[in-house]
Order: C-alpha cells, then structure tokens, then sequence
C-alpha cells in the first residue's frame, strides 16, 4: 500500500496493511521503476483548492502494489477522465479565475503508452464565468467533453481534436431551475453522463430537483444544448446500464434506488421500473454509483449506520435490481467508484482519508472479490485507472 | 416582439461585431444572436426568452465598449437597445427621460430643442447613452455641472431574480437605493438592463462657448520645454482650476506623438451663466503656455479631435489671442462624429496631483520612440482636465462614481486597422502605461495608478483588461474604502446568478 502518512490504526483494522517501512522511499520518483513497463497506471487528483500542492500524481500498478512514478503539478484538481482509448488524460481544474478572468479550465494530457507518464496536450479556459469544475464526461466516440462548472452553473462542450486536445468550448448552458423551495435558482451540477448514443447529455445537480437531458447531437460546434427534455426530480448519483435503456437513480430526499427505461433516440426518461426503499438512509447515503462492464451487476456506495460497497445484480432481460454482495467499511464512506475496462476490479476512494480501496471483481459477472486497501493519498480527489 | 438577428440574417455580420474591430477577437467568440429592442416589453420578453434557453445575454446601447465585453459571447445573445430611443417623460412628474439606445448627439438636441437643457455628457455623437450613462458620463460640462450620473433620478431596470424571472424596477433614492447608487457610475453589463434614465431637472444648456486650440511643433520640442508644457497644464488645474469662476473651462492636451508632427491642447469655456461675455479666464490659461511659443492655427493632425474648429460663427481676440465664440449647440453637435471603426486599445487614469518631472519624461521618452514596423502617428495621450463640479463633495457617496478629487484624467488611446499590427501596438501601449505608471508609488502597485496621494484609479467606461492581471484590479477601479464590497453585495441581492457578466463586472 502507498501511503502519504503512517497510517492511523482505524486504517489497520482489518484490511492488508504493507508495510510503512517502504512508503519514504516510494513518495519520491524512482527512475529505475519507472522505467519499468507496466499494463496498468492509476491517476490521481491530488490537492485542495490553488493550493501548492496539488498536482496528478501517477503510480504504476503491479498487483497490489502502487508505485509512484510521477508527479505532475497543476492547479486544483478535483475530476479525472480517460479517453475512450485510454491515451488521453482529461482533468477539471477547480479553479475560480485563471489569467485574470472568471472562468475554470480543463487541461488534456497525453499518456506515454508504455510507461504511463503524462505530457500536457492543452490547457484550455471554460466559458466566461463558469468557475470552478468539477465534473465532466467524455463522450463514448471521445469526441466532445462536457465539463459541470459548479461557479456560474454552465455547462460547457468542448470539441477533442484529433491529438486528444482540447478546443474552445462550442457549447454553452447556464442551468436555472427556479425551484420554488429552493432560494436560488442556480444549480451546483454534481454529476454528467453522456448517453451510449452520445447525442444526449444527463445532468444534475444541488439545487436542481431534476435530472436533466440535452440535445448535443447535431453540429455542436454552433448548436446550443437544449433545455431540459425529461425530468426526474430529486436526483442523486446516476448511471446509464452500458446498453443505454435502464438508467438507474438515487433519490436524494425519498431515499430509494429507482430504475428508469431510458429513450436513447429521443433522450427521454421514461416509466420507472423499480423503486427499492431504503429507509433509514440520508439524502448523501449514497455518493457513487457504477456498472460493471459487462452490464451484470451495479455497485452503490452507502454510508447508513455503516459504509458499504454493495453490489446489485441486473436482471439480464429487464434491468431489474436485486441485492447481492455486501461489503463493511468500517468507517470509510466510498465517495467515488472507479470501474477499469477490463471489469477485473473496482476501486472506491474515501476523499475525507485519501484511502483508496481496491476490490477484486468477476470479469465476466461483476460479482465481488476481496478487498484491500492500496493507496492512502493525501488530498486525493479523484481517480482514473489505465489497464490497456 | 424584439427583432431577431441571426447568423443567417444578412445583417449579422454588421452587427455581431463592435466598433473596436479587435472584438469579437474570434470567429467563435461571436454571438448566435442579436435581439433588436424598441420598447421596455421587447427588451423583458427577450431577456427571459435568453435565460430560458440557458444563454448568456450581453448588452448594448451604442456600441462603444472598448473592451470585448458586449460581442465577445459564443452561443449568447446581444441585447441590441439601439432602437429603444423612446424621450417622453415620464407621467409621473416632471421629469426628463433619456433611453438606453439614444446617442448622445441626440439627446444634446433632443433636449436643446424641447427644454433649452443639457446633460454634462461626453463628446462622440454617436456613444450611447446606455453605457456612458451606467459609468458615469462625463464630458465638457463636466467641470461646470458634474457628471451626468450627478442629475440622474431614477432608473428604470431590468434586473432578474433567484428563480430567473426578469422584474421590471424604478429605483430611486427611495426605492432600491443601494440598486440605484450601483447604477450611478457602477458601470455597464453588471445588475441588469436599464431601460430608461429619468431626471427631475438638468442643467441649462449653454447659450454659446468659445473654443481654442493651441498646437506645439515636434521638431522644435525637447524634453525640458515638453515637460514645462505639460507642468503648466497640470499646475493650472491643480491650482486656479479650483476656483469656481474656470469650471467653465475645459481643457484637453492632447499628446500625439512625435511623428504626427504636432500636438496641442484644446479648449472650451463659458461663464457659469452659459455666456461668453467675459473671457479673462481663457485669457489667463492661454497666457502661460505664450512662451512655449504655440500656433493657434496649425490643427491637430491626428488623434480624436475633441472640438471642431470648423464654420465658427465669431472669432474674437482675447488680448493677444483668438478665440472661436459659437453657439453652443453648433459647437456641440458639429464635427463630433465619432469616425469610423478601427482596432483600438485604450487605458486610463485619474492624476490628484500635477505631473512630476519624473512622469513627464517618461511620455516624452515614449512619445519620441519608435517602433520599426508600426506607425504611431494614431497614438494619443489625452489628458482631460478635471475638478470643477466633478469632485463636488457628497457625490461619491451617493453615486458609484468614487474618483471625486483629480483634477486631471487620462485616456490612453490607439487606433489601427491593420490586425497584424496588433501585437506591436499592444505591446508599445502597454509599456507606456507601466512605464508611466511605475515612477511612484508603492512598488506592489507598480504599472498601475492605484488609488494614491497622486492618483484616483482608472475609469470603468475605459475599461482595460489588462488590469486584470493584478489581483487588485477592482480596487483601480472602484477604490479601496468600501464600494466594491457593496457593489458586490448589490450584485448578489439583484443578480444572484450572474446572468450579467463580462470580463470586468462586478464578482459577487
């Protein structure tokens, strides 16, 4: 396990624990192991808000073991993305102003194939006044980023040139929902989602009380999104089943786990198919959701009267939900869920501790493996995993 | 319904752009649409059409923004107010009503013609009253009546709330008063959209003004006689421009550069009746530049010729000059075209104090550089003089128009057509300004005027973006003793979603 600290004993409770003796040694590059090829790298967002110490950090991955092999300093990073390709690194910079003026950027970095390292492709500026990012999605051809600015409430879309840099933002949408009970109308987007056609975007945020979807379709460079075509109040964390037809939602305030028919054509959401109560649990109980590859099974992270990872598999024939493996955290609440594409694993990154779990995964079912712990990272934010 | 504009419209080229020709500095930084407004209910109905959609408006009267603020806007919307000109009063009292869209040529005969009165505004014809007015709106009667944003009564406004709900206001002293003092000289593009600015009375338009003009030659200048010119200028204001009796005299030295041959300083003066019949005052202020050895009848040969020296109805000597005496309305409304568009930069400030040796080398040093591939022939400093009923005591609490003891106020400017040319004229003006403004001061605030014992900060109706690469910039623009954490509590109370922003508004 890489460590930023010694560990805490709450840390040393139950899961595998390397040893600390190592960790000095591993917080600075090794050139000798960096040069060593390997078939997976993580990426981590590292840092609080312009502060000196952010920066991606890149380790290499051979089983267990994270190996630190880059430190790449940037401002504020709080979201990270791959490409489709996984040749391309993606970060939302949450930054409030940048050269003087009011807007957050996004920056794109090119990943060496063999060695992971990252190179900066671009650093581009989000519209006037969308400050702040924090999240973003990439669509599934890699050719359009959308970024959730959570300062100004916009969304931006920026075309991805052929090197996998950034351009100009070509559309741009300021979310008010005018929710009565709600003082401000501004809403503070915390998820996005491209739909598997790539022609509708979901959103949603604090202050919205609704899920919506835009048109980005036809001809982005000059066309704005469109205004909100289905609505489902109350949302939390989403996600689209990989097919695209069965979108499944927290539901903040009723808390309940609700599967939606989802109308990839059209970008509408549809009748609900299932709703699972979860009495007892808060509007945050659940931070993350994520899909298996292979579309078999979905993983909530709950914090109730205990964290869990929970794994619930899909009915192949109806996308219908039912509780399968359960796992305890003790007390670290999964704030992220990163799911690799080979379906081999699933991570889950506690912000607040900077622990990152890894979870040994069915390739083929998703079903839940081990667990143990392999990162604690200072600060980090986020994280993206390179397996090809 | 509001006129809309669109990329199709074979009048979306003309009007996408600014008459700063830099702006919009992309093809992708330009709007989808302009919204043509006549009327208060074109410009509310636009405006929430815009909000629904999720996009961006942008306002603009006469179309004079210096900076990108208004046609920098990819997906967006321009609020075009050109057409809203509506002038009747209001039925509420007896009230003068100036419209957004109106130019200020216009409103000068407008208000001639019907009620024999005037507002303190700027020179251009064809500036905006929009725009000019929401800054502050300033000009050659500024000294004998403040700044137009001194009369102003009430404001009609645009401005929408928490949910997105556009909501027609009339704010006054009374009604919305922190709203209303942000209005007066906030600046433009910030709370919401004025559609109406309203005045219990104004000041008497002038019957007739004399106008001068004093050119200096290049060729015979040297840096010892450039500075003593430019100490006499300032020590006038700085000393007998205080007294009442000179509010009347407006100067303008503008400072060409070398290679347009001359430069020189324009005058216009009454008598605080309006009249000309007394003229010692202009005697006296051409007396101390007699040594300097000016010739009266050379004209400028470049740069914004403030007054017009053409068809003068009365030329009188005034001891041993000449002076042009014209009806003020001729004086004011001929030849103040504001020509055509061009790429421009421009930057400015406000002097307390006279210009210390030290400043008035540095102009001179780059008054006389050259720059090999660029023609600086269209480069001017002009240095407005100031005071007089401007800094009357009170406004800069009633208004957001802070800078109420200079005497003097600058205006960097620099007109091309060539955007090739951009980056070495860019680059020539902006280390003049640094220069310039590096020769006093505390060494954090070096390049900039911040507000000091010498100077006031800069104007926001000349706004500079380059600012915008000190922390402090705000403070250049709105001072250092308050009003910019109350402008920005009026932005979070009436704009809570920045629906109205640029580069340089106002951030909650």
């Amino acid at each position: 396990m890489h460590s930023d600290h010694r560990l805490s004993n709450k840390l040393s409770r139950r899961w595998f624990l390397r040893s600390t003796a190592s960790l000095a040694a591993l917080a600075q590059l090794r050139p000798a192991a960096a040069l060593i090829k390997q078939n997976a790298f993580a990426y981590v967002a590292c840092g609080k808000r312009q502060e000196k110490e952010d920066s991606i950090r890149v380790f290499s991955l051979h089983r267990r073991e994270w190996t630190p092999i880059q430190r790449v300093p940037t401002r504020a990073p709080a979201c990270l993305i791959l490409s489709p390709d996984q040749q391309t690194l993606y970060v939302a910079n949450q930054v409030d102003t940048h050269k003087g003026l009011p807007h957050g950027t996004v920056e794109a970095f090119c990943i060496d194939p063999s060695y992971g390292y990252l190179r900066l492709l671009s650093q581009q500026a989000l519209s006037l006044a969308a400050t702040c990012p924090r999240h973003m999605a990439l669509s599934p051809n890699g050719k359009l980023l959308a970024v959730a600015a959570d300062g100004g409430a916009i969304y931006n879309l920026l075309p991805v040139l052929t090197d996998g840099s950034l351009d100009r933002p070509c559309s741009i949408f300021k979310q008010l929902d005018g929710v009565p009970s709600r003082p401000r109308a501004e809403s503070h987007p915390y998820n996005l989602l491209f739909d598997t056609t790539g022609n509708h975007l979901l959103s949603s945020g604090f202050g919205s009380d609704r899920l919506s979807t835009f048109a980005v379709a036809h001809d982005p460079m000059s066309r704005r999104m469109q205004r909100r075509a289905a609505e489902v109040n109350d949302p939390g964390a989403y996600e689209l089943h990989p097919d695209g037809s069965i979108l499944y939602v927290w539901h903040k305030i009723e808390s309940n786990l609700s599967c939606y028919r989802y109308d990839f054509h059209a970008g509408r959401v549809g009748e609900t198919i299932q709703r699972i109560s979860m009495p007892g649990y808060g509007s945050d109980a659940v931070k993350a959701l994520a899909i298996h590859p292979s579309g078999r099974m979905l993983y909530t992270a709950e914090t109730a009267a205990h964290s869990y990872l929970q794994a619930w598999q899909i009915r192949a024939r109806d996308g219908l939900l039912s509780p399968a493996k359960r796992i305890v955290f003790d007390d670290a609440p999964g704030d992220e869920i990163i799911v690799p594409s080979n379906g081999e694993s699933l991570f889950v990154l506690d912000r607040l501790r900077g622990l990152i779990h890894r979870i040994a995964t069915d390739s083929a079912t998703g079903e839940l493996g081990f667990v143990e712990d392999v990162a604690q990272i200072q600060g980090a934010q986020s994280v993206a995993i390179k397996t090809l | 319904m509001a006129i809309t504009v669109g990329r199709n419209d074979p009048r979306y080229n003309m009007l996408k752009q600014s008459r700063n020709l830099r702006w919009p500095a992309h093809e992708t930084d330009a709007v989808e649409e302009i919204e043509l407004c006549e009327t208060s209910e074109h410009v509310a109905e636009a405006l929430q059409r815009i909000i629904r959609a999720g996009v961006r408006p942008t306002i603009r009267s006469g179309g004079h923004c210096y900076e990108d603020f208004v046609v920098n806007n990819p997906n967006g919307s321009i609020l075009d107010l050109s057409l809203l000109t509506m002038t009747s009063a209001a039925d509420d009292g007896n009230r003068y009503r100036i419209s957004p869209g109106q130019q200020l040529g216009d409103i000068y005969l407008e208000l001639y013609k019907r009620y024999g009165v005037t507002i303190p505004a700027g020179t251009c014809y064809s500036v905006g009253a929009g725009g000019h007015i929401s800054g502050g709106g300033y000009g050659l009667l500024s000294r004998l009546h403040g700044l137009t944003i001194d009369w102003l009564s009430q404001v009609e406004i645009i401005t929408v709330d928490s949910k997105g709900h556009v909501e027609l206001r009339r704010i006054d002293k009374d009604h919305d008063a922190d709203l209303f003092r942000a209005c007066r000289g906030g600046g433009g593009g910030n709370f919401g959209v004025i559609t109406g600015f309203l005045f219990d009375r104004l000041p008497a338009a002038p019957y007739e003004v004399a106008n001068v003009y004093l050119s200096f030659d290049w060729a015979t200048m040297n840096e010892d006689t450039f500075t003593a010119i430019l100490t006499t200028f300032g020590n006038y204001f700085a000393h007998r421009g205080h007294d009442p009796e000179t509010w009347g005299l407006f100067a303008i030295l503008e400072l060409t550069h070398a290679s347009s041959g001359r430069f020189g300083i324009s005058a216009q003066f009454c008598n605080p009746n309006g009249r000309c019949d007394d003229l010692k005052v202009v005697e006296e202020f051409l007396n101390l530049f007699h040594e300097f050895e000016p010739d009266p009848a050379k004209a400028p040969v470049s740069g914004e010729k403030r007054f017009s020296q053409q068809g003068a109805t009365n030329r009188e000597r005034v001891g041993r000059h000449t002076v042009d005496k014209r009806l003020w309305l001729d004086a004011t409304i001929g030849g103040s075209g504001s020509g055509h568009s061009a790429r421009a930069k421009y930057k400015s400030s406000y002097m307390r104090e006279n210009f210390t040796p030290a400043e008035s080398k540095c102009i001179y040093k780059h008054l006389t550089d050259t720059v090999a591939t660029v023609d600086l022939r269209s480069a001017v400093l002009s240095v407005d003089s100031y005071g007089g009923a401007a800094n009357a005591k009170g406004m800069a609490e009633a208004t957001s128009s802070w800078q109420r003891s200079s005497i003097m106020k600058t205006q960097f400017q620099h007109y091309w057509i060539n955007p090739e040319e951009d980056a070495a004229r860019l680059q020539w003006t902006r280390e003049f300004f640094r220069d310039l403004y590096s020769q006093h001061g505390e060494s954090r605030y070096a390049g900039t005027p911040y507000p000091s014992e010498r100077y006031e900060g800069c104007y926001i109706n000349y706004p500079d973006t380059d600012m915008l690469a000190y922390e402090f910039w705000p403070q250049l623009y709105y001072g250092d003793k308050g009003l910019y954490p109350f402008l920005q509590k009026v932005k979070q109370r009436y704009d809570p979603n920045n629906i109205f922003h640029h580069a340089m508004s106002i951030r909650a």
